[in-house]
């Protein structure tokens, strides 16, 4: 196996847990294997999960929905955040419906919706009932 | 009959007002603010964003979001300003057919008068919602230094937006007005208007409700945000020591930086001290880090004192213009938020020898009289009377390259002069008038609002036939010239077009765009 070759059995795995609703975890994995690759079957994988996972973030949190935030202060700040998830906190109004917040962050749609869900994930943010 | 509205449009926030029962009210946005940015973006997904929306994320979306397109409005793409702006502003600013200056987001080059639409059909939306019913007239004000072809830049730009101008009033005698409103005052004022991105200050006389400018003066590049640049500097410098990292180019910490550097000089306007926190602005292999600075009043003003002096040697510039000293001032008005920093206070207070009038709202008070204005045009009560001034100096150009001044800078408005020029040459036919606004003896460097020719002279030797040449100004300010061969009475006049403004079928066009980009958005939306 040279150093740019994908092991299979590892997308094959990536595969099952997309079939048990792991979808995000298959991601990672993809993405970890991508590292240094150029491999057009990671880059197809990658794409797919993407798309399929866009498409469930769409369903966990509709356009319409707006978020506040959940945790402040040092509660906040125990988290080990990236700074795009701060950026997005910061932008937390309770009113901003999600497609603007995506729109106005600036950021890859995918990846500002990947960052909202970890939020409500970890119970950083909270939708607005 | 429906209501008329007053439009303060500014270069960095705009206001709306009306007046209610005899009242002035400033009508607040959808998200309460009583001032919306005038700022207008496209998000990479092609959505249009005006107002709140378009700040928030301006920084993030540098290259597709317009800001202080009011600097821009009426210029030629050479002008120095248009210059200054391509250097400092991050969207991308081209030279159009008319020699206009041009902004290119989304793929769309937008003249300045659509942009100015663009925040105009907003005010005209906030204030629809809040009267529930359609508004088709408005005031509009212009900085009191604006030229003919900025007025008329305004004003294609109200056409665009739906609006019926009425009246293009200077930013300062809408002041003044707001200040004079019920009042039967004779007095020498000053309006000192520190805004986000443009400073003025204009020196008025008003006495039975007869208000004129006698001089203004101003800096386009000088305002509220030269303060947040300041303090966003000291914020990143003071990180960049704690925590060995730069944040210059990180486009989502500037955004926060910007607009915790606005909200803290906010705050300390009220406070001694203010803590800067913003949380996870960075990330590194050891993990978060969080931004968290005191600020305090006393940095503040040291990092800002620089500006607030270049504002002081315009008003010395301003005062020596009107005739008067500081101390015949007997009022002054505050304009514009920045004015409300302890700091600005005091410098004026200092200057002028007397604290400033505290009866106003710097956000609303342009607005405010412009509202009154436009119902003092509409109703069958005597109206103010304003007597502005034209702010250039307006002329033509003469033989060997010469500005002959016709009407001098600081001249009240509205006002008709008129000169006997003749010809150069033996048996000349026709003389071409070149209409010229500035303040320079060289022709070439003042600003050329227009050009016509008129033919049919009698022939003769040079320097006997007389031409007539006579300037008039409006009320909005706008020029009209006309030249008159006093042997032949024939006759050539034009109201000045100048090069640079839109053509009807350009506005009609404009218009037409904006229609189909709103029915597609409906399509898109239903």
């Amino acid at each position: 196996m040279s150093a740019a070759e994908v092991p299979s059995h590892l997308l094959m795995e990536a595969l099952d847990w997309v079939q048990q609703g792991r979808a995000e975890d298959a991601l990672e994995l993809v993405e970890s294997l991508a590292e240094g690759r150029n491999g057009a079957q990671v880059a197809g994988y990658e794409e797919l999960l993407r798309a399929r996972l866009m498409e469930e973030y769409r369903e966990r949190l509709p356009d319409a929905a707006r978020l506040r935030r959940k945790l402040e202060g040092s509660e906040l700040l125990s988290f080990n955040l990236p700074a795009g998830a701060g950026f997005l906190i910061s932008m937390l109004d309770g009113e901003t419906p999600v497609s603007d917040l995506v729109a106005l962050s600036g950021m890859d749609p995918f990846d500002a919706r990947r960052n909202l869900n970890r939020l409500i994930g970890a119970g950083i943010v909270e939708l607005v009932s | 009959m429906s209501r008329v509205i007053g439009i303060d449009l500014g270069t960095t926030n705009s206001c709306v007002a009306v007046l209610e029962n005899g009242q002035p009210t400033v009508i607040p946005n959808a998200g309460g603010y009583k001032t919306t940015p005038s700022m207008f973006a496209i998000t990479p997904d092609g959505k249009r964003l005006v107002g709140h929306l378009a700040k928030r994320q301006a920084i993030t979306n540098s290259k597709h979001t317009i800001f202080a397109s009011k600097r821009l409005i009426g210029r030629r793409f050479d002008a120095p300003e248009v210059q200054r702006s391509i250097d400092l502003c991050p969207y991308d600013i081209v030279r159009g057919p008319n020699d206009d200056p041009r902004i290119e987001i989304g793929g769309k080059a937008f003249t300045c008068p659509e942009i100015g639409a663009t925040i105009l059909r907003e005010m005209k939306r906030v204030a629809e919602e809040y009267l529930g019913e359609p508004v088709q007239e408005a005031v509009i004000t212009v900085p009191a230094y604006f030229n003919d072809t900025q007025r008329q830049s305004t004003k294609d730009a109200g056409k665009i937006a739906g609006l019926d101008v009425l009246r293009i009033v200077n930013e300062p005698t809408a002041a003044a007005i707001a200040y004079g409103f019920n009042k039967q005052s004779e007095e020498r004022i000053a309006v000192f208007d520190l805004g986000g991105g443009t400073f003025d200050i204009s020196i008025l006389e008003m006495s039975d409700g007869v208000i004129e400018v006698l001089a203004t003066a101003g800096d386009t590049f000088l305002g509220g945000e030269d303060f947040d640049r300041r303090i966003v500097q000291y914020l990143l410098d003071q990180f960049q020591q704690q925590e060995s990292i730069d944040l210059r180019g990180d486009a989502m910490a500037l955004q926060r930086l910007k607009d915790a550097a606005e909200k803290a000089k906010c705050d300390l306007s009220g406070r001694e001290q203010v803590e800067v926190n913003l949380p996870f602005i960075a990330s590194d292999p050891d993990g978060p880090r969080h931004l968290s600075i005191q600020l305090d009043r006393q940095t503040l003003e040291s990092l800002v004192s620089e500006v607030v002096n270049a504002t002081l040697k315009t008003a010395e510039q301003c005062v020596r213009d009107s005739g008067l000293e500081a101390g015949d001032v007997e009022q002054v008005i505050l304009v514009g938020g920045q004015t409300r920093m302890p700091l600005v206070q005091q410098a004026v207070a200092d200057f002028f020898g007397k604290r400033a009038h505290k009866g106003v709202n710097p956000d609303e008070v342009v607005a405010v009289g412009a509202a009154i204005q436009a119902e003092s045009l509409t109703s069958e009560e005597d109206s103010v009377l304003l007597l502005d001034v034209t702010p250039l100096s307006l002329g033509i150009a003469t033989f060997g390259g010469h500005f002959a001044q016709l009407i001098e800078r600081n001249t009240t408005v509205p006002v008709r002069k008129g000169h006997i020029f003749t010809t150069t040459r033996e048996n000349q036919s026709a003389v071409k008038i070149r209409v010229l606004q500035g303040e320079s003896d060289v022709a070439a460097e003042n600003d050329l609002l227009g050009e016509f020719v008129l033919t049919g002279i009698r022939p003769a030797n040079k320097g006997e036939p007389e031409i007539d040449v006579s300037f008039d100004i409006d009320a909005n300010g706008i020029v009209s010239v006309s030249a008159r061969d006093l042997a032949t009475g024939k006759e050539q006049s034009i109201t000045v077009n100048a090069t640079g403004t839109l053509s009807d079928e350009e506005i009609q066009q404009i218009i037409e765009d904006q229609e189909l980009y709103e029915v597609a958005l409906k399509e898109g939306v239903e």
